[in-house]
């Protein structure tokens, strides 16, 4: 479990401008979409929120700020266009082909196929893909950045705590 | 008119009640209520508003200096953003959950058919 | 503070009752919509007050007798809603303009709002739903209300 854990924590992209760049085509090509919901964040904005001064993290909510340092961009494309599902699929399956990511996780449920990809080496994660595909809606998140796995794995089990917590 | 006088005429029909009366209304709440909200939304939480001021000076400033053909940030402010991050690694850590939950209930009927393999080998080995 | 679904479930009611009473001050149905949206408008504004409220549809009452009232000296006076010949006449009264003036720039941002911006905006700034209410209500998941809630917001903020 831990093992997979620290897998499913290398959750950042490369800096490479080959991965930056597929991630950014996707977002590009889809933001505008009918039925689509997008969110990028730039690296500008990561270096903002971690310049915010030291917040009350409240119960029930997780501390972000060790992992922002880290971050360097975050693309989200959240479809509910049943058009183009296939579509946005069919591009990230060839993104992560063409760059170096590696399956992490695939998750298949009540006609909900989940799939997670990470690309990085043993100590640093450098890229994440998580790709949630059903007919009616399809879900891309893409996040860049170099971050340590270690911190990444307590962050992501955090997460679970404080929502376990919180519910 | 007296407010007693004008309950009767409130009371009367006569006056014929626009269509869209509650539509015109209800929108007129909302403008109110979007006003009120978006100066709210400009106050940060931590009433650090020279701060905000100065991160959405940045951030435009940092956008202009961007990759070319970089998109623009959906955020202005970095708190809505750091708000959005926090949802999507819920998210992310959901689904992480649900696959580790899955395996966890598939683990007992690997190792048995593990053993049982194992059993299988030993006993033609031997 | 009076809750924004409590708001629309007390007063919102009223509106039918207090269109009569405007239009027999004012014998005018524009004149009588504008006076009621300036009432409900003012409702809103002040609803930290209204929770102390015991007869709403009588304080209503007074409320829109003033503001008709108003209407018809300004009218007599030779002078338009949409026109503030003067900020001097006081403190409220130059308040009050720019309020309008702010009022009239934010609907019309809201008429670049698409459908679910403007739901989620509502849902969010009037009745005060949480994420999860929204959620459950909408059936759209949180990161979609969000993005819609904050590109709503933008577009307004840029009338302020």
């Amino acid at each position: 479990m831990k093992k997979i854990i620290a897998i499913a924590a290398a959750m950042l992209l490369t800096l490479t401008a080959f991965a930056q760049k597929d991630g950014q085509k996707i977002y590009n090509k889809y933001s505008d979409a009918k039925g689509v919901s997008a969110v990028y964040m730039s690296p500008s904005m990561f270096r903002l929120m971690g310049s915010l001064p030291e917040m009350t993290v409240g119960e029930g909510e997780v501390n972000l700020t060790p992992i922002i340092s880290s971050l360097s961009g975050l693309y989200i494309i959240d479809s509910e266009n049943p058009d183009i599902n296939a579509d946005i699929k069919r591009d990230v399956e060839h993104f992560v082909k063409s760059g170096k990511y590696e399956m992490l996780m695939e998750v298949k449920e009540d006609g909900e196929v989940v799939h997670m990809f990470t690309t990085g080496t043993e100590e640093i994660v450098t890229g994440f893909v998580l790709l949630t595909y059903e007919a009616e809606s399809c879900t891309f998140i893409c996040l860049d950045g170099q971050m340590p796995r270690e911190q990444l794995e307590i962050m992501i089990s955090d997460s679970q705590k404080k929502k376990e917590v919180s519910n | 008119m007296s407010p007693e006088e004008l309950d009767r005429i409130a009371g009367a029909s006569g006056a014929e009640i626009p269509a869209d009366l509650g539509e015109r209304l209800g929108n007129a709440v909302l403008a109110a209520a979007a006003a009120e909200d978006g100066r709210s939304a400009r106050r940060t939480r931590f009433g650090y508003a020279a701060g905000a001021v100065t991160a959405v000076a940045l951030a435009s400033l940092a956008i202009v200096l961007s990759l070319p053909h970089a998109p623009k940030d959906t955020f202005d402010d970095p708190l809505l953003a750091y708000a959005e991050l926090e949802k999507t690694f819920s998210y992310i850590s959901s689904k992480v959950d649900r696959g580790l939950d899955i395996a966890a209930v598939a683990e007992p009927a690997i190792e048995k058919t593990t053993g049982a393999i194992n059993n299988t080998i030993n006993k033609k080995s031997k | 503070m009076m809750d924004g679904r409590k708001f629309i479930a007390d007063y919102m009611p009223l509106r039918e009752a207090l269109y009569r009473i405007a239009y027999h001050i004012l014998e005018s149905e524009a004149d009588a919509e504008d006076a009621l949206q300036d009432l409900y408008v003012k409702l809103w504004n002040s609803r930290d007050a209204l929770d102390g409220i015991g007869n709403p549809k009588g304080y209503c009452i007074v409320l829109l007798k003033n503001i008709c009232i108003d209407r018809l000296r300004r009218k007599e006076n030779g002078r338009s809603e949409s026109l503030p010949e003067t900020l001097a006449s006081g403190d409220d009264s130059s308040a009050g303009i720019e309020g309008k003036e702010t009022l009239s720039r934010v609907l019309r941002a809201m008429d670049g709002l698409s459908a679910s911006q403007r739901e989620v905006l509502r849902m969010k700034a009037v009745e005060g739903l949480s994420y999860e209410e929204m959620a459950e209500r909408t059936g759209m998941n949180n990161l979609t209300l969000r993005v819609l809630l904050s590109q709503a917001r933008k577009k307004i903020r840029k009338e302020l």
